[in-house]
């Protein structure tokens, strides 16, 4: 009774914000669109290699409402299937980022010291690196496949949750809460899981969802440079970079895939925007 | 001392739109001040006497609340002013002392600057060094004895109580007719907070400010005011000279109150009050104590205020 | 309280004593001691208060009795056994906290009953059924209706997180409870009730209380014994009614002309002080002298010479004060 009361007064406060709402609409479109894209696309066979030479290059029009590209595919239809990876490269990474850069960062923010000092100085190093280049260099050593490039990515997004754990961990971990656990005589692993961890949720939730959209720019901008998914798999980034040879008279190849990204980060931020108030300014 | 009221709020109302319905925050509040009195308005947390406060200095500012009554200073009615009418008002015709001194204080300026800045704002054609001298004099009203190092200090280099004469200093400086004191002292320690009482008895008689103390304290509200304001739950429930109230308190509240504080006699333990503060999106009809009270009954639907002295008023049917 | 000393054979065994605790504090500023090296007992089924201004170490004190801190030097001794500086699980349950704030005391993520079952689950509260009834009979205990067990913090009052706070430190059968300003954030209405709550479960249970408060109309009412702090040094220690009767040391008597009474017959009771001669003083006082010195309007050339020694007063009573306050003094100063 009362956790439903408190779900609806979170929802009252998110609701409060119309921009986040029409995000949420937007990413439960967008989402829904890329889970059942087989049946809501109009040509999805085109989603992989297919060639259509008598409707090459053909402007928006009625069947083909983005155009359709160099080899006659229906861009509407390889968009919505790039949306596919494109959330998948977001929640592939971020699996891996969060679990890692959180951890460090409560163990480091709870144990201070120098282990705490050895792991923010680490955290520091990744930090200081430009993200686009590290991820660059580790697709330079490795094969250049979507499992590294999401390797990649994931090694350029943990230290930045280190770093925001590692500062709320320290004010947590003198909290009244936190204190009585330890007079109680609750273990650490306890401490840090069962007391420090779930007053985290609200602001790594609220992170991840900003960073979707961040992940899914820098991969598609991967691919844009070359560093991505291997054609013919349909990606937003790279359709973006092998429409932009043609710009400005095959326009709509670039740019409803551009737009399909802006949307899609847009989406992601506006309901980031609106968990950060329903949370409260607590980041 | 003249015996018109120079600060009045009159039948305020608050009410404020929340998730749980509109809550009724200020539920006509009368009360007022004449120039140079001491006057305190005491009661717990969540009575309504900061949002009585903050409302004074215009300072409450919420998109889904709306305000009824009138708050008048001097012949202006306050609630009725926008950001630009506030600016020659607040900090120059009333001000605040704040509870927390450290955290009234910006941490990156130092007290010299922030003094010197409290002065020009209400007095723009004072030049820095006049102000600069003013600061001085005030701060040694307040008893510091070295002012100099003093100014150049951030507020964080000093104590607490270092701090809060700065505050009192600050509240003060352009002589306003009223000062709003937020539980001044109460985040510093006994010693400090009976100095603080000290110093504003003498400072407001010397400029003659009249001071509405906000407290929980009952025993500083009686240390320090001429007459008492007792809040519950958005409502005056009695008013009367500090002596009449202690000695002869007559609303049930102000007698459970009075229980309910640990006494230096130390012969028992202080009596709770039973029940709980009211909801305020669904408060009892008329005398929002009656559910707690011992006393109640039907009458209690729309108490009266009763005036068994004169200056001393209840709103209690008893 | 008395009676909660006399359901014990020994009322004045000593449960908890510590010797000679320093705990420094190295800054960029220099070593600050937030304990110079304090001694005090703690009696078993009695209630000491530890009264003094912030930053006079009296929380820092009781970290020290719960082990969430350790002293840079000196022993506390736990029926006469020397405390060792991890705590084992045993000693754990026989010390609990009531901290000051209800509003992180208890994990906002929590349920009551997730927060009373951690020390069932730490200290042998039995089968997942077992622990679900001691936890219905601690709330009880505490007085918070059974079906609270579901409720989240953010839905109780103040004083009912500090009942759950309390059932949480009843959980584990403890020994001794550190009250740290227990009812400092409460209404007053509310802090009487937790007060006698206090009060009921020390005769209950015999418990031991390090008080904790700045509140010194609470500490009349509440303590057997008190010890006054200031900057790291107990100034002046001994039974509560003759302290309060009769305080020696100068701070100790500007302490308690500052209480702000309801009555004049409370009044009276007060020492008289001469606010205007009292410096606000910031200055640290240096190390080697009276700790007051810098704020005392009665010094004398001994002050300066070095920590004064304790005088004993009474068999219970003692001070360390140079100049103190004659006895019956209230007379001719009035």
């Amino acid at each position: 009774m009362m956790a439903r009361r408190f779900q609806s007064r979170a929802w009252y406060r998110f609701s409060a914000e119309p921009m986040a709402v029409l995000g949420l609409v937007l990413l439960a479109a967008i989402t829904l669109a890329a889970i059942l894209a087989p049946f809501v696309t109009p040509f999805p066979e085109h989603a992989s290699s297919f060639v259509d030479f008598r409707n090459m290059s053909q402007p928006p029009s009625a069947s083909h409402w983005f155009g359709t590209d160099l080899v006659g595919r229906d861009v509407l239809t390889r968009v919505v299937y790039g949306y596919r990876i494109s959330l998948t490269v977001g929640i592939v990474v971020l699996g891996l980022a969060v679990p890692l850069g959180v951890t460090l960062g409560m163990i480091a923010g709870y144990a201070g010291g120098r282990l705490g000092a050895v792991i923010m100085r680490i955290t520091d190093v990744f930090l200081a690196i430009p993200a686009l280049v590290l991820a660059m260099a580790v697709l330079g050593v490795l094969d250049r496949t979507l499992i590294n490039g999401l390797i990649a990515l994931a090694v350029l997004w943990w230290p930045w949750y280190t770093r925001m754990v590692y500062n709320q961990t320290r004010a947590i971990r003198n909290e009244g809460y936190v204190v009585a656990a330890q007079v109680v005589g609750a273990s650490h692993s306890w401490v840090l899981f069962g007391e420090i961890l779930p007053n985290l949720v609200p602001s790594i939730l609220t992170k991840f969802t900003l960073d979707l959209g961040f992940v899914i720019l820098v991969a598609s901008a991967l691919s844009f440079l070359g560093l991505g998914v291997e054609p013919p798999t349909p990606d937003l980034g790279s359709m973006v970079a092998e429409g932009a040879g043609y710009l400005p008279d095959m326009w709509w190849m670039p740019v409803f895939p551009g737009l399909a990204i802006l949307l899609v980060v847009l989406a992601f931020n506006l309901v980031g925007d609106g968990l950060r108030s329903m949370f409260g300014d607590g980041m | 001392m003249s015996t018109d009221p120079v600060f009045s709020i009159e039948n305020l109302h608050l009410r404020i739109r929340q998730f749980e319905g509109e809550a009724h925050i200020l539920n006509g509040v009368n009360l007022h001040l004449r120039a140079g009195e001491r006057v305190a308005l005491v009661g717990e947390s969540g009575c309504g006497k900061s949002s009585t406060a903050m409302m004074s200095l215009g300072l409450m500012e919420a998109r889904s609340m709306r305000a009824e009554g009138r708050i008048i200073l001097d012949g202006t009615d306050l609630l009725s002013l926008r950001r630009r009418g506030w600016q020659g008002v607040r900090g120059r015709q009333i001000s605040m002392i704040f509870q927390d001194p450290g955290a009234a204080l910006n941490p990156v300026f130092t007290v010299g600057d922030q003094l010197v800045t409290a002065i020009r704002r209400g007095n723009p054609s004072k030049s820095r060094s006049d102000a600069q001298g003013l600061a001085t004099d005030g701060l040694r009203q307040v008893h510091i004895n070295d002012p100099e190092r003093v100014m150049s200090s951030y507020p964080f280099q000093l104590s607490g109580g270092l701090n809060q004469r700065v505050l009192i200093t600050m509240a003060l400086i352009n002589r306003p007719k009223v000062v709003v004191a937020d539980e001044p002292g109460s985040a510093l320690d006994v010693t400090v907070q009976e100095q603080t009482l000290r110093l504003m008895t003498e400072l407001c008689a010397d400029v003659d400010a009249a001071v509405l103390l906000i407290s929980h304290n009952l025993g500083v509200v009686r240390r320090f005011a001429q007459r008492i304001y007792v809040m519950y739950s958005g409502t005056i429930v009695e008013e009367a000279d500090t002596a009449t109230l202690f000695s002869a308190p007559r609303h049930p509240y102000t007698k459970a109150l009075l229980a309910a504080v640990p006494r230096l006699t130390g012969e028992r333990l202080p009596e709770p009050i039973p029940g709980r503060v009211p909801d305020y999106t669904d408060p009892p009809v008329g005398c929002r104590f009656r559910p707690r009270c011992p006393h109640q009954r039907s009458e209690c639907v729309d108490p009266p205020f009763a005036e068994p002295a004169p200056g001393h008023r209840v709103r209690c049917v008893l | 309280m008395r009676s909660a000393a006399a359901a014990y054979p020994a009322g004045d065994e000593v449960l908890i004593r510590i010797e000679d605790l320093w705990r420094d504090f190295v800054m960029r500023s220099g070593t600050i001691h937030a304990l110079a090296g304090v001694s005090l007992d703690i009696r078993r089924g009695r209630t000491l208060a530890l009264v003094g201004e912030s930053g006079s170490g009296k929380t820092t004190l009781g970290n020290q009795i719960l082990g969430t801190d350790t002293p840079t030097s000196g022993r506390i001794l736990f029926e006469g056994r020397d405390m060792p500086a991890r705590r084992d699980t045993q000693m754990r349950r026989r010390i609990q906290v009531v901290q000051q704030s209800p509003y992180t005391t208890l994990n906002p993520k929590r349920t009551v009953r997730q927060i009373l079952d951690l020390p069932l689950s730490i200290h042998d509260g039995g089968p997942r059924r077992q622990r679900r009834e001691r936890i219905a009979e601690l709330l009880e205990i505490v007085g918070i209706p059974s079906d609270f067990m579901e409720r989240h913090p953010h839905s109780l009052s103040g004083g009912q997180r500090q009942r759950v706070a309390l059932a949480r430190a009843l959980a584990s059968k403890p020994d001794v409870i550190v009250l740290d300003e227990p009812t400092s954030s409460l209404d007053v209405s509310v802090q009487a009730r937790i007060l006698r709550l206090l009060v009921d479960l020390q005769a209950r249970y015999g418990l031991t209380y390090l008080f904790i408060t700045h509140d010194l109309s609470v500490v009349r009412n509440i303590a057997d014994e008190v010890a006054v702090l200031y900057r790291g040094h107990v100034v002046e220690h001994g039974t509560t009614p003759e302290l309060f009767r009769a305080p020696r040391h100068r701070y100790t008597t500007m302490l308690l002309s500052s209480i702000p009474v309801l009555s004049e017959e409370e009044e009276a009771l007060k020492p008289a002080w001469d606010w205007d001669v009292t410096a606000t003083a910031a200055e640290p006082p240096s190390t080697g002298t009276c700790p007051f010195l810098p704020r005392c309007p009665h010094a004398v050339a001994s002050c300066s010479l070095g920590v004064p020694p304790r005088v004993a007063t009474s068999p219970t009573n003692w001070h360390a004060c140079c100049n103190p306050r004659p006895e019956g003094a209230d007379a001719d100063a009035r």
